[in-house]
């Protein structure tokens, strides 16, 4: 079993939820956690922790995250250093991933090549689009 | 200064602009737009309209989309197109994540900025932005 976490700071998580939901509907095995500076660090830790554990003892889980060397990053870290299930942190979340992620959940061969279909989907979506209609 | 614009599918170009201030703190020139369930092409069009004319001081607009080949995409390409025949300068990027805006916010108050040397640059820092933190912990493991 595998599972997706998106860890980021207020607001975005919650937005992302909200357009999955619009696109595709409920994931069963999606997650989002957002980090509001208001909370104590460690609340946030722990339920990120939560949510890595929260699982079947093989599980393997991708934790997607905002923005490189920031606190969601760093928590996503932590926790995934702290776990017994194998987990990869990754960065620079965009919607393309999200859907990768979970259209690749059950193909993937294993978590690492997983997680290079969801960089690459993150990657190629990028670009300068305003000629792309002539 | 040059005008940011995040158009998504529901919420999404919302919640990036929410976390975009909690980073950055409030920035003028810069507007998120949703396609909501109620909307048509026309009514997103009407809007993504109605914002790239609001943001655009003379120095251009950056609309970020969420997703290559959906629909805030095409609609934010249409009306790049015709406002293009009313002299506005905008371009449409896709794929937006959050190092890509911050990293706009950040370049556009440069003195002498301009969309064509801008555009390349944020680009190039979405790409780069998206990455494996394993290496990272495995240089970090031993502190």
């Amino acid at each position: 079993m595998r599972k997706v976490i998106v860890v980021t700071h207020a607001g975005l998580a919650s937005g992302f939820k909200q357009t999955i939901e619009e696109m595709i509907g409920g994931q069963p095995h999606l997650y989002f956690k957002e980090y509001d500076s208001t909370q104590p660090l460690d609340d946030f830790l722990q339920q990120v922790e939560a949510l890595v554990r929260a699982s079947d003892a093989d599980a393997e889980a991708l934790i997607l995250t905002d923005l490189f060397g920031a606190t969601p990053q760093n928590v996503a870290l932590i926790a995934a250093k702290s776990s017994t299930v194998a987990v990869l942190v990754l960065s620079g979340i965009n919607l393309a991933m999200i859907l990768a992620a979970v259209n690749e959940m059950a193909q993937a061969k294993d978590l690492q090549d997983w997680a290079a279909r969801v960089i690459s989907a993150g990657q190629s979506g990028i670009m300068n689009v305003t000629e792309l209609l002539d | 200064m040059i005008g940011v614009l995040l158009v998504s599918h529901s919420d999404y170009a919302k919640g990036l602009k929410k976390s975009v201030e909690m980073i950055a703190g409030n920035n003028e020139q810069f507007q998120a737009l949703a396609f909501d369930e109620e909307d048509s092409l026309d009514s997103l069009k009407a809007k993504i309209l109605l914002s790239a004319l609001q943001l655009d001081t003379g120095a251009g607009v950056i609309i970020f989309v969420d997703l290559l080949g959906a629909t805030p995409f095409n609609a934010s390409v249409v009306c790049a197109k015709q406002l293009e025949y009313e002299k506005h300068d905008i371009r449409v990027l896709s794929g937006m994540n959050l190092p890509m805006v911050l990293e706009t916010l950040g370049q556009r108050i440069q003195p002498n900025i301009e969309l064509d040397t801008l555009y390349p640059a944020i680009l190039k820092i979405g790409t780069s932005g998206i990455q494996e933190a394993r290496q990272y912990i495995s240089e970090n493991s031993s502190c």
